[in-house]
């Protein structure tokens, strides 16, 4: 993908960055074409740079207990992954891999501390974007840790979406990008849980379900008990 | 009472190091700052954010209340931000802010704070990175509470206790500011007896003594190499 010429609405590169410094990106930039499930970096490894997936899924993982790896966030096309790791260690306390094939920019440590200097709305963005992971973060844990199993399944439904958009604008749906068995681990239910609550939001019209593809019907009622928004 | 911020020597505080001279009385015009008795609320989870706060003098905790239960998300102290949590799209207070001293707090209108961060690159730079740490601090805090045992929670909490206000600067081993031993717990998300136990555990091999409500730190290097946080 070349950055003077990307459509991309969601990169923040993209949208936030002033003509010349896109230039800049474009060159300094490295581009990486990976297959699926292939570890773009991880936990304990140096921060070397930021990442922005200019097309793929990928998802991020945080180890919690020795062999237990939890699914803590999904990246769509667009979204920056790294970012966790800029702290003053600058090691990286989770992992990413990706979830099918998926090219991805990596900009140096450098390169993206000059573009965020020199691009105030670039700037602000971050920092805006920080703060939301951060709240969403402690969400994400309080809902996990409290909640019924209905609003966890909404609450990963609105995240799966959130991150990977619909699979198809107009029908609303869903592009799930992980089998329904991971999902019931991120969202910290059992399959069959997941499933029966799946079943119960079809029965009750928030989804449809067609020919095993799950679309989206009644969007304020599922953001609503999931307590999150559908961007 | 209003102090200046072009003339302040708080050095850490992020207006003072990073905003340029220029921006410095404009903020100094638009901000108000408030007395808080110990105890006193700041602002509450659920209220809507009006602005950001930096606390120019005093001692705050940061508290989730989740079914009457209080838990200790932050402390933090003078030169340093409070109520960056929430803001963004929702703008709602997550948490509930409460002084732990009698505390003197700045409060900065939220588009005269956004405004600084767009003028100011610096300071939108250092903002992000803040963010950022505080992010990794909530994850790291969050991974642990699951795993632990009470013993090493209560470690933690000191170990916080430590880097949020440091030892006094007379007596090297006192704990500059001791919270009562019902924030040590909330701060430890144990129960009350618990943590009392675990603190006397410590005691006996050592680690620390309890003078009265203050509590001395012996090995600091048994409390760093136990710390899970790191």
């Amino acid at each position: 993908m070349n950055c003077n010429s990307c459509t991309n609405k969601r990169c923040p590169i993209n949208m936030y960055c002033l003509p010349n410094w896109l230039e800049y990106t474009q060159k300094t930039k490295s581009t990486l074409y990976l297959t699926k499930n292939h570890s773009i970096f991880k936990a304990g490894e140096l921060v070397r740079g930021i990442y922005i997936l200019c097309s793929g899924k990928a998802k991020v993982m945080m180890e919690k207990e020795k062999c237990n790896v939890e699914i803590i966030r999904l990246a769509g096309s667009g979204q920056v992954l790294g970012h966790r790791g800029f702290s003053e260690k600058m090691v990286y306390p989770i992992s990413a891999k990706t979830l099918n094939e998926s090219e991805i920019a990596s900009i140096s440590n450098e390169d993206f501390f000059k573009l965020v200097r020199e691009n105030k709305d670039l700037a602000i963005y971050m920092m805006m974007f920080f703060a939301d992971e951060l709240l969403m973060s402690e969400q994400t844990f309080q809902i996990y840790g409290t909640q019924t199993s209905r609003a966890k399944v909404a609450y990963t439904l609105v995240l799966v979406i959130n991150a990977f958009r619909y699979a198809d604008h107009n029908t609303k749906q869903i592009d799930f990008g992980l089998s329904l068995h991971e999902l019931a681990t991120f969202a910290k239910v059992s399959y069959s849980a997941f499933s029966r609550v799946l079943a119960k939001f079809v029965e009750e019209g928030l989804l449809v379900k067609k020919t095993w593809k799950y679309y989206v019907a009644d969007e304020a009622a599922l953001s609503n008990l999931a307590g999150v928004e559908i961007k | 009472m209003k102090r200046k911020c072009e003339t302040c020597t708080h050095y850490k505080c992020f207006i003072n190091k990073y905003c340029s001279p220029e921006w410095k009385p404009l903020i100094s015009f638009h901000k108000t700052s408030m007395l808080y008795p110990a105890g006193a609320t700041i602002f509450s989870a659920g209220d809507p954010i009006k602005g950001i706060f930096q606390i120019y003098s005093g001692k705050i905790k940061v508290v989730t209340i989740d079914g009457g239960k209080e838990q200790i998300i932050r402390l933090a102290k003078e030169e340093q931000l409070l109520g960056h949590r929430g803001i963004g799209k929702k703008m709602i207070y997550p948490v509930t802010a409460i002084a732990l001293e009698d505390s003197e707090v700045t409060f900065i209108p939220v588009d005269v704070f956004y405004s600084a961060v767009k003028a100011n690159s610096e300071f939108a730079f250092h903002m992000m990175l803040f963010y950022a740490d505080e992010l990794n601090a909530a994850e790291r805090r969050m991974k642990l509470t699951a795993g632990l045992k009470a013993k090493e929670k209560v470690i933690v909490a000191l170990m916080t206790i430590i880097r949020a206000f440091g030892f006094s600067s007379t007596d090297t081993t006192l704990l500059k500011y001791t919270p009562t031993r019902k924030d040590i717990a909330s701060l430890a998300g144990t129960t009350y007896e618990t943590m009392i136990r675990a603190l006397s555990s410590l005691e006996k091999s050592n680690i620390i003594v309890q003078e009265g409500k203050a509590i001395r730190v012996l090995d600091l290097a048994y409390l760093e190499k136990h710390c899970s946080l790191d």
